[in-house]
């Protein structure tokens, strides 16, 4: 199963899809893949929020910030783990603007990682984020991030179970069922 | 406790003043404004949740614009006051008995 977890700054999108997918995957093992590249201290502080956020829940995590397709998940004998990725607007920023990224094809590649992820799980949650409704203009590099952001979301809802808005903690399905 | 979220220009306050009207609780008008000014006078987020919930008290409605949903702000306070602002709307919406979103005027009951 697949669902896309969306939501605005301080949503609680991240806590609703951590215990998603503890419902999901029982005591199948779970791992955490995350995005963020630890570039300043604000970076670094939202990473222990997240790290304090989601202990005790048995998630593994994997260090994955960019090149999402080359990731290789662990089975436990012989089955199929669970994933939360999160989230794709640093999978998105990395890959556009980092050096290693895959540039304008990013929203091809990171799509293509969706996918090599989900043949490796059994449930792959998937947090993105609500950019887009600020009414302001941007510069041009800005504005292509939001529009790969927003072909990801809905490439995502096309191969997604379930596409889920978190608004401050309270769930609105836009496609599928809540689980 | 009634809470209504939504874009700016939307119709939150005509819809908040109307189920006050019937609550007879207090109105509290631009959450997110009040967020702002206190964290801009040194409050921490956490006091001014405390002092929303018991402003508002059981009868109370409130309303907020629903700012999380654009680019990171470049400036620090900006995003101090944007994550603060949904996390306090977090604890609102888990105390309110409802929650609506408004979008054209037109109220979405999201919780109760």
């Amino acid at each position: 199963m697949i669902v896309t977890v969306t939501g605005g700054s301080g949503s609680g999108k991240s806590e609703y899809s951590e215990n998603l997918l503890l419902r999901l995957c029982g005591e199948g093992r779970r791992f955490y893949v995350a995005t963020m590249y630890p570039y300043d201290e604000e970076s670094r502080a939202r990473i222990r929020r997240h790290r304090k956020l989601r202990s005790g829940k048995g998630f593994m995590t994997l260090e994955c910030p960019y090149d999402l397709k080359s990731l290789r998940l662990s089975p436990e004998n012989g089955k199929k783990p669970s994933a939360l990725l999160e989230c794709m607007s640093n999978l998105a920023a990395n890959e556009l603007f980092m050096e290693q990224g895959a540039g304008k094809d990013a929203a091809d590649e990171i799509l293509s990682g969706v996918k090599a992820l989900a043949a490796q799980t059994e449930h792959l949650v998937i947090v993105t984020n609500e950019v887009f409704s600020d009414g302001l203009s941007y510069d041009e590099s800005t504005d292509f991030y939001r529009r790969v952001l927003g072909e990801l979301n809905r490439r995502l809802a096309e191969l997604s179970d379930s596409y889920v808005e978190v608004v401050y903690g309270i769930p609105v399905c836009h496609k599928g069922a809540l689980l | 406790m009634i809470l209504i979220i939504g874009g700016a220009f939307q119709g939150k306050t005509a819809l908040a003043e109307k189920l006050a009207e019937e609550s007879k609780g207090p109105l509290i008008l631009n959450v997110e404004e009040r967020i702002r000014e206190g964290l801009l006078a040194g409050r921490a987020a956490e006091e001014l949740g405390d002092r929303l919930l018991s402003q508002a008290g059981p009868q109370g409605v409130l309303t907020a614009r629903e700012i999380g949903c654009g680019i990171v702000p470049a400036d620090a306070f900006e995003r101090k006051w944007r994550e603060a602002t949904g996390r306090i709307l977090c604890r609102l919406a888990e105390k309110a008995d409802t929650v609506y979103r408004v979008t054209a005027g037109l109220p979405q009951k999201i919780k109760g």
